[in-house]
């Protein structure tokens, strides 16, 4: 062998070593057990990446990242989430090879519904005051299938401390406290608590339910209404902590279709389809933008809400979708006056956002606290139905509205 | 000119029958169960304006059960005082109105909390006089506790001709005895509509017309808002009128998911039911 090729594979050698204990490191505590955190008052938060030790961790691990720490444990498809993280870090379970519903699922690998074998991190808290102690989680959740999380106290894991579910605030950092349930897939409120039968230290535990499940911080409380917020409240420990990691900058989002309309000219106020209710509707919120029906639920849907801008007339621009199955009929109403009925063409591809969808109403009076109503029935091709998707609607000074209509952009589904 | 005449004339007819309110409530009888003890006081105007409603669709005969003051379990967030406030305000919300209004002799306005047996035994007489030809339409105006007691305490096989209507996640999951999914394994049907206060929790002064009007009783409907908007227990009530629980009153009436009800009424429904009603009968009739 050539000396060359010989340095070759000891440099891949060496850089494999290397990144190994790299990403054993993710999994390592940066606390040990004489860190113990501390009730006061009845509160008590903790970062989630202060853990002391890790266990059962033969087939998914809680990796930490950060600013300078970027797992790579196998599938994780979506991207870092350091930027809004309490304290710049988190944890996350990998690897996450269920990210859809389409995904198997692997009892006992990347699910686990009754926690007992799976990854589980632990936390010592010392507490003053016994009693019961409902359990808030920060999550960030980008969808249905990393969105559920155990918590246990001293190896014990009772009913109320399991299937912590996170529905609501998708793709942002999230307080949870709602149990799921067979019956309520999004969870029930003030089921999720721990019993703190004496003072003293205990053992806190979160064990996994779902694999890709990312926690930033957790708090007990005995006041059952207290509602964290933001980062929630400092950590309070009985020694120094490890300092803060690095922030990191706001990511760019990229604007959506409706977003970069509605924003395209001054003076333009919109609503967006999903700031209208859906609850009760026939309606669902399909994704981050639209509002669409389910057809093999509903072939139609109401749903109003209030316009609380400025009295005055706009041109008014409803914002459609395109769908390649058939063409969705709209009627939009103003206190129960109907502007008019609209559909947008067929698409060719399978949804489209365009001229071709979006109707148009010049000068149209709006005064503050009217009501504004978006009927829709789904359309057919014959074969298939149309969901009624539709974005929004875009109030803007008069004689701007054809302006709107013709700007040329290019659309994006979701952020 | 007389053929303008004509088409100004058929607009006016067309757009006033566009806007008119359509009654038809579904078959059955309707009870109410309000809170209004608990922080939230928007009861106080949300009673006034649903049994308002229900006496200016004639339908005021359907009412069969009114229970309010639900919250069983104190809060720590409203004082023993100010508790002791609000049952007085909810009782006098109800039999003002009634009084005003006319037309509630037939029920009693039950304080559940105070008087939780008689509710529940009451409810629960509603509940076993059901028939498919005659359900229970119960409004839930407040956390859902009483109507399991009530539900618990009635027959069985009668459950299968109560529906629920519901707006709000908040009353179904403030219950201290029942969460809503026990509610719904008692074999009720759960109608749900959205959020009522999205239009019906407004800028006070949306509500001028009735503020100022001469009609005694759009005047004491609107006092019984405002006690709400001065209430000092919750500051998210300030600036606001509030009678998002009559929304689903307003569903009934117009008819509920048996007639395609009004599901998101907003302040002119209500104002342009309540006006006519007062302009039709004078109060002199009454």
């Amino acid at each position: 062998m050539k000396i060359k090729s010989l340095l070759v594979i000891v440099a891949i050698f060496a850089t494999c070593i290397l990144h190994t204990n790299a990403q054993s490191t993710y999994t390592n505590p940066i606390v040990d057990e004489s860190i113990i955190f501390e009730e006061k008052l009845g509160i008590v938060a903790v970062e989630a990446e202060f853990f002391y030790r890790q266990s059962k961790t033969d087939k998914r691990e809680w990796y930490r990242s950060s600013k300078n720490e970027k797992p790579n444990a196998g599938r994780d498809e979506d991207t870092l989430h350091v930027y809004g993280a309490s304290n710049n870090a988190y944890l996350e379970i990998l690897p996450d090879t269920r990210v859809t519903h389409a995904d198997p699922l692997v009892n006992g690998e990347n699910f686990n519904n009754i926690p007992d074998s799976m990854p589980t991190v632990h936390y010592k808290v010392k507490f003053t005051n016994p009693g019961r102690y409902y359990v808030w989680a920060r999550a960030y959740s980008t969808g249905g299938e990393d969105n559920g999380v155990h918590v246990g106290l001293n190896y014990k894991w009772p009913e109320s401390g399991q299937r912590i579910q996170w529905c609501d605030g998708k793709n942002e950092w999230t307080w949870s406290s709602k149990q799921r349930t067979d019956e309520v897939h999004c969870g029930i409120p003030y089921a999720i608590y721990l019993d703190i039968l004496k003072p003293g230290i205990h053992d806190i535990q979160f064990s996994m339910r779902e694999d890709g499940f990312e926690f930033d911080k957790f708090i007990l409380t005995k006041d059952r209404y207290y509602k964290p917020e933001g980062t929630g409240p400092k950590v309070v420990a009985n020694a120094a902590l490890p300092d803060a990691y690095p922030a990191v900058p706001a990511p760019k989002i990229e604007k959506t279709y409706f977003e970069k309309l509605a924003q395209s000219i001054p003076k333009t106020k919109w609503i967006a389809a999903q700031q209208f209710p859906s609850l009760g509707t026939n309606y669902y919120e399909h994704g981050k933008n639209w509002m669409a029906i389910n057809p093999e639920e509903y072939k139609e849907a109401i749903t109003s809400t209030s316009f609380d801008y400025e009295s005055g007339k706009y041109d008014l621009v409803f914002v459609a979708v395109g769908e390649n199955d058939g063409s969705s009929t709209f009627r939009i109403s103003i206190n129960g006056k109907e502007l008019g009925e609209y559909s947008p063409k067929i698409s060719e591809n399978m949804f489209e956002m365009g001229k071709n969808s979006n109707a148009l109403w010049k000068g149209v009076s709006m005064t503050k606290g009217d009501k504004i109503t978006v009927w829709a029935k789904v359309g057919t091709d014959g074969q298939e139905f149309t969901r009624g998707r539709w974005a929004g609607i875009i109030f803007t000074p008069v004689g701007k509205g054809q302006k709107i209509q013709n700007t040329s952009l290019s659309y994006v589904q979701n952020k | 000119m007389l053929k303008y005449i004509l088409v100004f004339c058929t607009l006016l007819v067309v757009s006033s029958l566009v806007a008119a309110p359509k009654i038809n409530p579904p078959a059955g009888r309707i009870a109410i169960v309000a809170d209004g003890n608990s922080p939230d006081p928007d009861d106080l105007g949300g009673t006034a304006v649903s049994l308002a409603l229900l006496r200016a669709a004639g339908l005021e005969d359907r009412l069969v059960h009114y229970s309010h003051s639900c919250d069983i379990i104190p809060v720590k967030r409203i004082s023993k005082s100010a508790e002791k406030e609000r049952h007085e305000m909810m009782a006098l919300s109800c039999v003002g109105t009634a009084r005003r209004w006319g037309g509630f002799d037939h029920i009693g306005f039950i304080d559940a909390k105070k008087n939780l047996d008689i509710a529940i035994a009451d409810l629960a007489k509603a509940i076993n006089a059901s028939s498919a030809d005659d359900p229970l339409w119960i409004i839930e105006s407040g956390e859902p506790d009483l109507i399991g007691l009530a539900l618990d305490a009635s027959s069985k096989e009668k459950h299968q001709f109560v529906k629920v209507i519901t707006h709000h996640p908040v009353n179904d999951n403030t219950g201290e005895f029942y969460e809503w999914e026990e509610i719904l394994e008692f074999d009720v049907e759960e109608v749900r509509i959205p959020d009522q206060n999205i239009l019906l929790k407004v800028d006070e002064e949306r509500w001028d017309w009735a503020k100022n009007h001469p009609d005694h009783r759009i005047k004491w409907v609107w006092l019984m808002g405002k006690m709400a908007e001065v209430d000092d227990v919750v500051q998210f009530q300030k600036g606001k009128w509030d009678c998002s629980d009559a929304g689903m009153v307003y569903y009934w009436i117009t008819g509920a998911n048996i007639n395609g009800g009004e599901i998101q009424p907003a302040v002119y429904d209500v104002r342009k039911l309540l006006l006519d009603y007062a302009e039709s009968k004078s109060i002199d009739a009454l």
